[in-house]
């Protein structure tokens, strides 16, 4: 399971200088999903700090920090509920 | 057993831990790279910069490689044939607009005006910023400045730099999600919405506006901005939606040119 955790980080991070940007998203979202992944939060930071420009955007708004942090905070009751 | 329960649920408190930690530390990144006036960005692209410049060249070479060669000539042919179908179309676009340029009465204008500025590549992927701008390979140090025009080859604007460090640039697509440009198509001024890629404006319909027509940015030197390249006229509308983008591919750009 930790390699499955690796490697999708390691997608996700790499799809953020590559790829499109729907790639490191759902990267976020799969994380998210199974692990209490600090990388998701990690990668959502990464993309604003490489993408984000003054003024663009939701009115220059860190969108994928905010995704990141409310995504992996969402699913905490789910992750508690089914994984423990 | 009860070990394993008491060692599951520290794990978990840990990893919630771990979770909160890296919340914190978000929001510090963030707050500390406003306040730093966006240098921690900076030094993301410069790391970021020669990675997607090495793995550009590895895609490259894998691509050359004999194993692929089938596939690859077909694309190759297929992409030849794209990139002289848009040629065509940036000249007829560009040829318009000029058209059009000339026409209009500036008293200011020189036709024969050479356009200041340098050439600079583009270094990082178009399709990968959420936000609609990508990096060039030109910086304070070879005099460009927040604000500076990023033009094609057909005197299009593409974007405005937005960020600029000493070697490297952000650009902000002109029709990024959110952005708004004032624009005139057809003598009528309206506002261009970017929804990423193109961008839409609502014209009324005593407005005649046929595909082809060229879009102009009086903010930027009456310079164009784009095509018309659909018109939804239903006239159960107020106003008629007019599709406008660029006659050319960004991903087919390897460089553009920054204007003062």
């Amino acid at each position: 399971m930790n390699a499955l955790r690796i490697a999708v980080a390691v997608i996700g991070f790499i799809a953020a200088i590559f790829w499109t940007w729907y790639i490191p998203l759902i990267c976020i979202l799969a994380l998210s999903l199974r692990f209490r992944a600090w990388e998701a939060i990690a990668l959502g930071v990464f993309m604003d700090l490489l993408w984000l420009a003054p003024g663009a955007g939701f009115h220059g708004l860190p969108l994928f920090t905010i995704f990141a942090v409310l995504v992996v905070w969402a699913f905490e009751p789910l992750r508690k509920e089914l994984l423990s | 057993m009860a070990n394993g329960f008491r060692n599951s649920g520290s794990s978990g408190r840990n990893a919630r831990r771990r979770l909160m930690l890296a919340t914190f530390l978000a929001v510090v990144v963030l707050l500390l790279n406003i306040a730093l006036g966006g240098k921690l960005s900076s030094l993301a692209r410069d790391i970021a910069a020669p990675i997607a410049s090495v793995g550009g060249k590895a895609g490259e070479a894998i691509g050359a490689n004999g194993y692929f060669t089938t596939r690859g000539a077909l694309e190759a042919q297929i992409a030849a044939l794209q990139a002289q179908l848009q040629q065509e179309q940036l000249q007829s676009g560009a040829y318009a607009a000029l058209e059009q340029q000339n026409q209009s009465l500036s008293s200011l204008e020189h036709l024969a005006q050479t356009t200041p500025g340098l050439a600079a590549p583009i270094i990082s992927s178009i399709i990968s910023s959420p936000y609609g701008t990508f990096s060039i390979g030109a910086g304070s140090a070879d005099s460009v400045s927040v604000g500076s025009l990023a033009l094609t080859s057909g005197n299009f604007v593409v974007g405005k730099v937005s960020q600029v460090q000493a070697h490297q640039s952000l650009v902000t697509e002109l029709f990024a999600s959110g952005q708004q440009t004032p624009v005139t198509i057809d003598s009528a001024s309206v506002v261009a919405a970017g929804s990423g890629g193109q961008a839409i404006a609502q014209v009324p319909h005593g407005v005649t506006v046929a595909v082809g027509d060229p879009v102009l940015s009086p903010q930027m030197g009456n310079r164009p901005v784009g095509v018309v390249q659909h018109v939804d006229s239903n006239p159960a509308n107020a106003q008629q939606a007019v599709y406008v983008s660029l006659p050319v591919s960004l991903s087919s750009l390897q460089y553009v040119y920054v204007s003062p």
